[in-house]
């Protein structure tokens, strides 16, 4: 289990302050919360990309717990697919999908057989084969995105933080990328922190909901009722 | 060692200060009439932000009626002028107007001079931010007047309140052109501080002046980047008949005349300067010349890769947003500069090589931070969520700055090269006080307009810009070709 003990930043007109929030180490925790509300603040303090003025984030690990929140980013051996992909654009789907599993290799202590031979599978689990060699800048956005989660995938986290990863794609492309990740997360058995506005996302997902609204959390429940709460 | 090479970086750009300070063990004292040099810096900045902001933004809405293909060979034009070293501007005035000297030649210089930049800056945020709002007023049939005054010149108020101070900062520390148009006066801090060392070799002077200019400048830049949104929005990219309707190609010829004036004084006077040159046997023969043109190279040369080598070293060491914006704030004193380097590189020494070397090195301290204000650290916050996503997959610094930076960046890096070559082989300011004798095209250029051997100057700046401009389209290919494939 993962509790995020405290997480309180001040930005002057904006506060957040969370206490005992637990993110789930099996499976989906949905973190809903309309524009403004402080989520993508949220998962940038959890990152370790903003400076926060308290976190507390524990984890727990076979060896015992561990506070994340105290180490360095690239020590935290979280994964994150941000909208729009944010893939390096000088450089090919597999090179950036290689890139990843190099720094694993280099900070984690992966495998290089392992992670070279995860590299192959996730191109064929995302159905990626085709684009495989294609540069970053000339995927579509469907592509963009599976790329970014194999990326994301390569390093075997202990997280994964996907920031409204479907809000750039259109609907039809939405569903179907949809079920794409959520079924290699699955198969990968890797928790995914999701961040959205869109109650579709929810659809199917097993796990938890929270919701945010200026800056705090306003609701803390298990998956199913939410969504059927959230469909009306 | 990201930290050890930051460090590095503001050591080098501290010791022209620190360097003022020692040698003036200490003391500081302002010179008399140092109230006077305020006020009269100050009017001629100020006077140079309002006309060149003015002549930009009419430019700019001259531009902005053109056709997309004309529009866009125009605007290349008109951004010449802000690109082509000012020797070129002072050969123009020099011909045209030789009785007109003082804060009126520098001001309209500075404005023209600069006018370009902020023209091609007004258009591309009018056509990539409000096309889409241009098209609705069309419908709704706003007039053109209304449009302007109403919609647009609001909409860009926060940017030009940005230009205003940048343009006032450039020129409150102006050299090249005061030093020659500004006659015996002082009419920017530069100015003063080159008097200082050169004719009363009044350290104390130039400590105090040196710090006066620094911490004015480091406020006026600091505040005017801090208002520049550095992350790019949403772009509209339509080519929309509306953005041409709300423009009026009349007024672009206020940016377009300048710079032709530039180059038909140029050249009309290169055509008939051959015969001065001739006769200007004691400054010039075959031999000399040849040998002048290959110092040229070398030290332009050498100025534009220790330009970029900075740049890029400072950018692949991953300053913070505070640390690149204390970089785009930074304007060291040139004859500051040039003291340090004569003390690094030979004190006294006359030898050719030394000179050439003070020459390079010091041109490198002057451009690296107007460069890196020009695009570098745009550049470098555009690159800035690939780094973070690099840093949580657990990529090394190492990593980060060879394999995600440098790929993208290298085009930057032979940009900048050319660039500062191309300046290099057009300075005549640095090289006045670092140099012993005329070395380079342009010290020996400057020779000439001074003794008012103006034709035979424009061959020499002709030959040195045309040099330069060689240089910067080879180097601008080389990165283009590297990148291999366009990255958007």
């Amino acid at each position: 289990m993962s509790v995020v003990k405290c997480l309180e930043h001040d930005y002057g007109d904006f506060k957040i302050a969370i206490h005992n929030w637990e993110i789930l180490d099996q499976g989906v925790t949905a973190f809903l919360g309309p524009s403004g509300s402080g989520k993508s603040s949220v998962i940038r303090h959890l990152l370790g990309l903003e400076k926060s003025d308290r976190l507390q984030w524990f984890w727990n690990e076979e060896t015992g717990q561990v506070d994340l929140a105290s180490m360095l980013i690239r020590d935290r051996r979280l994964g994150v697919v941000f909208q729009n992909g944010e893939l390096f654009p000088h450089m090919t789907a597999k090179q950036n999908i290689e890139f990843a599993a190099e720094a694993a290799v280099a900070s984690r202590g992966a495998k290089r057989s392992e992670v070279a031979a995860s590299v192959g599978r996730l191109i064929q689990d995302l159905s990626l084969e085709r684009a495989s060699e294609t540069l970053a800048v000339n995927l579509s956005g469907g592509e963009r995105q599976r790329v970014a989660l194999a990326r994301a995938l390569v390093g075997r986290p202990r997280l994964i933080l996907l920031d409204e990863p479907f809000s750039a794609l259109d609907a039809e492309l939405r569903r179907e990328v949809r079920a794409i990740v959520f079924r290699v997360l699955a198969e990968h058995n890797i928790p995914a922190l999701l961040v959205t506005h869109d109650p579709e996302d929810l659809v199917g997902l097993q796990g938890k909901l929270t919701r945010i609204q200026d800056g705090r959390i306003v609701e803390d429940r298990s998956m199913t009722r939410a969504v059927e709460g959230e469909r009306g | 060692m990201s930290r050890l090479s930051r460090t590095l970086v503001f050591l080098l750009f501290l010791a022209p200060y620190v360097f003022s300070l020692i040698v003036a063990q200490g003391r500081m004292a302002l010179p008399a009439g140092f109230l006077g040099l305020v006020q009269s810096s100050f009017l001629q900045a100020a006077l140079s932000a309002l006309f060149a902001v003015t002549l930009g933004i009419l430019t700019g809405v001259g531009l902005l009626g053109l056709p997309q293909r004309l529009r866009r060979s125009t605007e290349a034009a008109v951004l010449v002028g802000s690109f082509v070293p000012s020797i070129a501007w002072v050969l123009m005035w020099m011909v045209l107007l030789p009785n007109v000297r003082g804060v009126t030649a520098i001001v309209i210089l500075h404005a023209v001079s600069s006018a370009g930049l902020i023209a091609s800056a007004v258009v591309r945020k009018v056509r990539t931010r409000w096309a889409g709002s241009l098209e609705l007023a069309m419908v709704e049939g706003a007039p053109r007047g209304l449009m302007w005054r109403r919609g647009l010149l609001p909409l860009l108020r926060s940017d030009l309140v940005t230009y205003l101070l940048t343009i006032f900062a450039s020129s409150l520390s102006s050299f090249s052109i005061p030093l020659l148009m500004g006659g015996a006066e002082a009419w920017t801090f530069e100015i003063a501080i080159h008097q200082a060392v050169r004719i009363h070799s009044a350290w104390d002077q130039v400590a105090a002046l040196t710090l006066w200019q620094w911490i004015t400048l480091t406020v006026l830049l600091f505040v005017s980047r801090s208002r520049v949104p550095l992350r790019a929005g949403a772009i509209d990219h339509r080519e929309s008949r509306a953005v041409e309707k709300y423009g009026w190609k009349p007024l672009v010829l206020l940016g377009v005349m300048p710079v032709a004036s530039v180059l038909i004084v140029l050249l009309s006077s290169a055509l008939r300067g051959v015969q001065q040159l001739e006769t200007a046997g004691l400054l010039i023969d075959g031999g000399e010349l040849g040998a002048v043109v290959l110092v040229s190279i070398f030290v332009a040369h050498l100025g534009g890769l220790l330009t970029a080598a900075t740049t890029l070293f400072f950018a692949l060491s991953r300053p913070s947003e505070t640390e690149r914006r204390l970089l785009s704030s930074y304007v060291a004193p040139s004859a500051v500069i040039t003291g340090l380097m004569l003390l690094l590189v030979g004190m006294g020494s006359v030898s050719a090589l030394a000179d050439a070397l003070r020459i390079s090195f010091g041109c490198a301290l002057v451009f690296a931070p107007v460069l890196w204000r020009m695009r570098w650290h745009v550049e470098l916050s555009t690159l800035e969520r690939q780094v973070e996503v690099a840093e949580i997959f657990g990529a090394s610094a190492q990593m980060i700055a060879w394999r995600i930076l440098w790929p993208q960046l290298r085009p930057l890096f032979y940009w900048t090269w050319g660039v500062a070559t191309f300046w290099a082989f057009g300075d005549y300011a640095i090289g006045a006080v670092a140099a012993s004798r005329p070395i380079t095209l342009a010290l020996l250029s400057r020779a000439l307009l001074e003794s008012y051997r103006l034709e035979a100057a424009a061959i020499l700046i002709g030959l040195g810009l045309f040099l330069g401009f060689l240089s910067y389209l080879f180097f601008s290919n080389r990165g283009e070709r590297n990148v291999g494939r366009k990255v958007s």
